[in-house]
């Protein structure tokens, strides 16, 4: 590594230099606001550095990363949702836990881990940070310990994420033992005949595996709502944006267009997408609680999201990083309003639909921008999913996957069934049992005004953030 | 400018509506009311302003071009000829309509209640004006969700599957329509190397020319569902039915209206040779939808329901002249939409403020009205005339023509439709029975002549209503020249080569190309 190569490490330094920091200041005083606002400052100077350098991407760094425009782009806004969650996090801990400053560590560690798991571009590192994404959150989501249904999400993401986490070192081992080579994208067995193509197959197959964990494809969904449901809902927002869209870029650079059509790995990418898009979408018909039909409907729309995958190329690239960021504001807008609602007991949280219903006569604002995120992941115009949809759609009629985008209509259909349900519940007469009034401390309704401006700015005004997106693929 | 003024209209009318229940109930029914007044003001100053159309098809008479998502190749581009004008001036007309009708009806979260209104009003304002398919298909999506929420939250006690269904049905159409605009987005980026939504660039575009029945399919799939065609219909009854007056009037009223409008504006022009092998089809849904409606509205005991399966057959005969290619069918098929629009609107009017009156739409139940509410009698029958096509009322000149249009291409469809005209009568006649001129039930629940009569506003508007209708129907030729030109593809002779939607698929593969006249002229090959 040179001084250049440390010098464009530059933003994921200074997370790792916070958690240094943070960890020496614990060791003198604890003190909430400090860990909250040293985790904010760092991971917004770091989202802003990235985006700084997306300018003019070095490229590859090391033997282990690559710094392109697409995992910049995904390095500044996956620190900017951590950003999100460690402002969510303060007003909801403070009310909730002693000793909340450990989480800002390791909501630092993770989102480090989650940034360079995008940037990874060696089957090393890929497995290296994806190990330090899962150990973080690990702890992150069963923070609130005396919650037993955080504990609860917390050991069944712990087994799930070590069972991912072998499948892809095994990947890993057999890709490596096919090819002898470790860069990624991995460059299939020449000639592609013969056991070694087998093993490398088999390997491609586990890869997908592991990171189809992360990502909760079907079939790999099964810890998804409960772990969406347990965690404290700033954890869960974590769970949705960062470890999402780490292991989503981490997708993209091991099979975006490498997989070759009718590759093992394709069609396997294409049968999990389908599996997804539909499964997510039937499950999450059968929910009652807003945060376990988050995590369903992720399942889905992470199944959207490998269209652009399967497409590849500059307007897959455009398409993953539009959606993915409209997805993000999104998500975090929804599971931010859920942080804030009061709970019925202490530790409680307001999720279930009938905890929200009438939320609008109660407080008009908070359900605004709860309606709006339901009304975005629905797809639905002067949002930013609508457009990240017209995206995605066009990605995918350009590599004609005729087949998963009728997949995709059948699933946004049912999709809106629970959003609108969601809705309509907020617009309707109120509950007589509903909780006390909503303490919005001031970080945090600037952060839900944030998102919603730029969730309807995205909408709207979309050749913002396209102008970013069209350079992904250069 | 005037265009972006159609928009903004009732975009900014729906907040200021709903801002202005800070002040009072009254406020906001105000505002609304203005805001719609407002829209058919402008609607009438922009076809006024600009008589002469631009050259070129469609012949425009206003545009508005703004960059939007230059990226993807998206501009929000506004453009509008004669039929555009006339359906916004509907579209503001019935907003008015929609606003007198809830004044006594909707008493709760009335802000919310006309925002939604007006909201809805403004998305299909612009798929009428929407000259770009991204901005269409924005449009077309965005009118859904305001009309969900005025039957979700304000409708009937069945309201909540209604307007799921509704939505549901309306949404697969919508994501077919999506994937169909970004096929075609991409062949002609492929072929031409631009990349771009814009409708000029697209129409006649050799992508399109060439493109399979398939993609074409994808627009008839959301047009189809709106307008209905049936067997697309199922959601109508229920949403039409379940929906507060108001929600019903724009629904009828307008919502159809744009499914048929896609037709004419998009699926036609766009998509010449795929459309007439979708023809033959499209002309027989067309003709059960006519058949099928009209009988269905036979056993219907619900007022609304009943007009409800009127309209699936009116929107029938749109469907004939769109497809029957000729440009009288066409016209006939444009002018049904306004007829339909007015006609339609006055019986949902009618039929919600006799609910009430009355506290039931039952029509067993009603009765012997007559003595009690002559002049809603006298009101009701005028519009049940003119949607059994009474000569002298609009309805009459728009059916006749489709009918006289498709004729030549296929006589037994234009059998079928005439067929369809004498069930309507029929059933138009049993419902002025039934509900005014019949005898009054044996145990009415309400003391009928103590119902209170149509008021002023209400009498007023429905009095425009039949007079527009006289108009079309006396004197329909200003209305038909605006609209004329707009309609359908551009080179569909006004005889059009007889029997060519009529031909077998096999058949037409067989002809040699570049039968004389019509659509197959501007086909490759």
């Amino acid at each position: 590594m040179t001084a250049a190569d440390l010098g464009a490490m530059a933003p994921y330094s200074v997370i790792a230099a916070a958690v240094a920091v943070g960890l020496a200041a614990l060791a003198v005083r604890r003190s909430h606001a400090f860990a909250a606002s040293l985790a904010f400052a760092a991971l917004a100077a770091a989202s802003a550095l990235a985006a700084l350098e997306a300018a003019s991407p070095p490229g590859r760094v090391g033997t282990l990363f690559t710094l392109d425009r697409y995992s910049l782009f995904f390095s500044s806004a996956l620190f900017a949702a951590a950003a999100f969650v460690a402002v969510f996090a303060y007003g909801y801990l403070r009310e909730r836990t002693d000793g909340p400053e450990e989480l800002y560590l390791l909501l630092l560690s993770a989102a480090l881990g989650g940034s360079m798991l995008a940037a990874a571009s060696n089957l090393l590192s890929l497995f290296l940070t994806l190990e330090v994404l899962s150990v973080s959150m690990y702890a992150l989501v069963a923070y609130v310990r005396r919650a037993p249904e955080s504990l609860e999400a917390g050991l069944k993401y712990l087994v799930l994420a070590s069972v991912s986490g072998a499948a892809l070192l095994l990947g890993a081992a057999l890709v490596f033992y096919a090819t002898g080579d470790m860069r990624l994208p991995p460059a299939p067995p020449v000639p592609l005949a013969g056991p070694d193509a087998l093993v490398w197959q088999a390997g491609m197959l586990l890869l997908l595996a592991g990171l189809g964990f992360k990502l909760a494809l079907v079939p790999f969904h099964m810890w998804t709502a409960d772990v969406y449901q347990g965690s404290a809902s700033p954890a869960t927002a974590f769970v949705a944006t960062v470890s999402k869209g780490a292991a989503l870029a981490a997708v993209y650079r091991v099979f975006a267009g490498a997989a070759g059509e009718g590759g093992a790995a394709y069609v396997a990418l294409a049968v999990l997408a389908a599996a997804s898009m539909l499964g997510g979408n039937l499950l999450a018909l059968l929910q009652t609680d807003v945060k376990r039909i988050l995590g369903y409907s992720s399942v889905a729309h992470m199944g959207y999201l490998l269209l652009p995958v399967l497409a590849g190329g500059p307007a897959g690239a455009a398409a993953s990083g539009f959606y993915f960021v409209a997805y993000a504001i999104t998500m975090l807008a929804a599971l931010g309003v859920l942080s804030v609602l009061p709970g019925g007991g202490e530790l409680a949280e307001a999720s279930g639909i009938e905890d929200v219903r009438g939320l609008f006569r109660r407080n008009p604002w908070l359900a605004g921008v709860l309606a709006f995120a339901m009304l975005s992941l629905a797809g639905i115009p002067l949002t930013a999913v609508f457009v990240g949809k017209v995206y995605l759609v066009v990605a995918g009629a350009g590599a004609a996957l005729w087949g998963l985008l009728a997949t995709l209509a059948a699933g946004s259909v049912m999709g809106i069934y629970y959003y609108l349900r969601v809705v309509v519940a907020l617009f309707s007469r109120p509950n007589e049992a509903a909780a006390g009034e909503a303490r919005v401390l001031p970080g945090a309704a600037v952060a839900l005004a944030v998102l919603a401006v730029a969730l309807v700015w995205t909408g709207v005004l979309p050749a913002t953030l396209a102008r970013v997106a069209a350079v992904l693929g250069g | 400018m005037i265009l972006l003024a159609l928009l903004l209209v009732p975009f900014a009318g729906g907040v200021l509506a709903w801002a202005a229940e800070t002040v009072s109930p009254l406020a906001v029914r105000w505002t609304a009311l203005c805001a719609a007044a407002l829209e058919l003001v402008v609607a009438a100053v922009a076809w006024f302003a600009y008589p002469a159309p631009a050259a070129g098809w469609p012949p425009w008479v206003a545009q508005f071009q703004a960059e939007w998502v230059p990226q993807l190749g998206i501009s929000f581009h506004l453009a509008a000829d004669g039929l555009s004008l006339a359906l916004i001036a509907l579209t503001g007309f019935l907003g008015v309509a929609g606003v007198v009708a809830s004044w006594r009806e909707i008493t709760q979260r009335v802000g919310l209640f006309h925002f939604q209104l007006l909201w809805a009003l403004a998305g299909v304002t612009g798929v009428f004006l929407a000259a770009d398919l991204f901005l269409l298909y924005f449009m077309w999506e965005l009118m859904l969700v305001p009309m969900y929420f005025l039957i979700a939250l304000w409708g009937h006690e069945d309201r909540r599957r209604a307007a799921m269904k509704f939505f549901l049905f309306t949404q697969a159409g919508g994501l077919l329509m999506l994937i169909a605009i970004a096929s075609l987005y991409v062949a002609h980026g492929r072929q031409t190397g631009v990349y771009t939504f814009e409708y000029s660039a697209l129409l006649g575009s050799p992508a399109a020319l060439g493109a399979s029945v398939w993609l074409a399919l994808g627009f008839v799939a959301a047009f189809a569902v709106k307008l209905p065609a049936v067997p697309l219909h199922p959601w109508l009854p229920d949403a039409h039915t379940q929906a507060p007056t108001a929600g019903s009037i724009v629904l009828a009223g307008l919502l159809l209206k744009t499914g048929a409008y896609g037709f004419l504006r998009f699926v036609l022009p766009l998509f010449p040779a795929a459309s007439a092998e979708i023809a033959p089809y499209a002309l027989w849904a067309g003709a059960a939808g006519t058949v099928y409606g009209a009988f269905l509205a036979f056993p219907q005991r619900d007022l609304k329901r009943f007009v409800a399966y009127t309209s699936v057959s009116h929107m029938g005969y749109v469907l004939i002249g769109a497809f029957a290619g000729s440009r009288l069918a066409l016209t006939g098929a444009a002018l049904e939409m306004l007829c339909h629009g007015l006609g339609t609107g006055a019986l949902f009017m009618i039929a919600g403020a006799l609910m009430d009156r009355a506290g039931t739409r039952d029509m067993g139940r009603l009765g012997g009205l007559l003595a009690a509410l002559p002049r809603m009698n006298a009101w009701t029958t005028a519009f049940v005339l003119a949607s059994i096509g009474l000569p002298g009322l609009g309805n009459f000149v728009a059916e006749f023509l489709v009918l006289a249009g498709v004729f030549s291409v296929s006589p037994a469809v234009a059998a079928v439709g005439a067929a369809a005209m004498i069930a309507s009568m029929v059933y138009g006649v049993w419902l002025l029975y039934d509900v005014f001129q019949g005898p009054a039930p044996v145990a009415g629940d309400a003391d009928a002549s103590r119902l209170p009569d149509l008021r002023g506003p209400e009498a007023a508007v429905l009095a425009v209503m039949t007079a527009g209708l006289v108009w079309l129907g006396v004197y329909p030729q200003p209305a038909v020249s605006a609209i004329e030109a707009g309609v359908g593809p551009p080179d569909v002779p006004v005889a059009a080569a007889p029997a060519r939607a009529a031909r077998t698929a096999a058949e037409r593969a067989e002809a040699p190309a570049g039968v004389p006249g019509g659509a197959r002229e501007r086909a490759p090959r």
